[in-house]
């Protein structure tokens, strides 16, 4: 009987890892387990459905380089997130460099990008919304999402995001005041 | 929530569910094709497998090409050096052959410029005489046993 991937742990998985004969199949139920998690919370970076596929690809390559040197020091899951954030934050400043697009230039393609994707079907509030976070810093933005969209406690995501709780805290809360400055003036 | 519904009103009026879309069986198939992609950079190809046994061999020939390369430069440099000397000796030599085939006088005519009278002049001024010899320093008793 096969067991369910809920069925496991993330300690279970790293003991699965450690063996030689199950290394791969672990890996695999590491992919299922996170593959969604990780992949929507890109996507609301990048915002184009193929930038992160790419993204969430080199995420798990990085992971399962990684993953023998994993000391277990911080939990599974905030390291692989904070593998994908790192990843999709280097690919928005990528993107920069390799088409010599400053940073606001980044910020209007994207929200280009979101009114002519056919894989976004939010309402005008919606859309409103994906653009007054376009707006956003960009770790800002990782912040709100964490916080607003995931509901992630602000100790995991010190963790995920290597920053104190406070300064969370004040991220989040000035983040929503931009937002709901954007969403009222437009 | 009580502190969104003060900071963010219009905020919490935007549905929270998800507007983002993705191609159909996209997660069904992710990690098989992730799977693919790491044992791909995983696997050598039967190519590399003959690079990596050439390797050693090519390290030797592209370091021999490098210093015969070298050498080639070094040497037409210092080739081509000693051309230029050669050059200049020879022109040296004609040079100076040529100067001592010219005559004194065609030298001295050359030298000779007619100085029009009025450019000269030989008398000075009281007053430039005076302002010079304050600039010079020159006492009287001096300037007498000199004169």
């Amino acid at each position: 009987m096969t067991n369910k991937i809920t069925d496991y742990s993330d300690k279970d998985l790293m003991g699965l890892f450690r063996k030689t004969e199950s290394r791969d199949y672990a890996f695999n139920l590491i992919v299922k387990k996170y593959q969604e998690k990780l992949y929507w919370h890109i996507r609301k970076l990048l915002i184009d459905h193929n930038d992160t596929d790419d993204t969430l690809q080199n995420t798990f390559i990085k992971v399962w380089t990684g993953l023998d040197n994993f000391r277990e020091d911080s939990a599974l899951y905030t390291w692989l997130y904070r593998i994908a954030t790192n990843e999709a934050l280097s690919f928005l400043n990528y993107k920069k460099r390799r088409f010599l697009l400053p940073l606001v230039d980044v910020e209007k393609q994207l929200s280009n990008t979101l009114e002519n994707d056919e894989y976004f079907n939010g309402d005008e509030l919606q859309l409103k919304l994906q653009k007054a976070l376009l707006t956003l810093p960009e770790k800002q933005r990782v912040v709100f999402n964490l916080k607003y969209f995931d509901e992630m406690k602000y100790e995991d995501m010190a963790e995920i995001l290597e920053t104190s709780v406070g300064a969370l805290k004040a991220s989040y809360h000035h983040a929503v005041k931009k937002i709901e400055k954007y969403i009222t003036e437009h | 929530m009580d502190e969104l519904k003060k900071t963010g009103p219009n905020l919490i009026k935007v549905k929270k569910e998800n507007p983002f879309e993705v191609p159909d069986r996209y997660f069904e198939d992710f990690s098989a094709r992730l799977s693919d992609k790491i044992h791909a950079d995983r696997k050598p190809s039967s190519q590399s497998k003959y690079v990596l046994a050439l390797r050693p061999y090519l390290a030797a020939a592209v370091i021999l090409i490098v210093m015969l390369l070298a050498g080639n430069y070094f040497f037409s440099n210092y080739q081509s050096r000693r051309a230029e000397k050669r050059f200049h000796a020879e022109i040296t030599q004609v040079v100076e052959q040529e100067l001592y085939s010219i005559s004194e006088e065609t030298i001295l005519e050359v030298f000779e410029v007619e100085v029009p009278e009025e450019s000269v002049s030989t008398t000075v001024s009281s007053e430039d005489a005076i302002n010079y010899l304050m600039h010079e320093n020159v006492n009287e008793e001096e300037l007498i046993n000199a004169l």
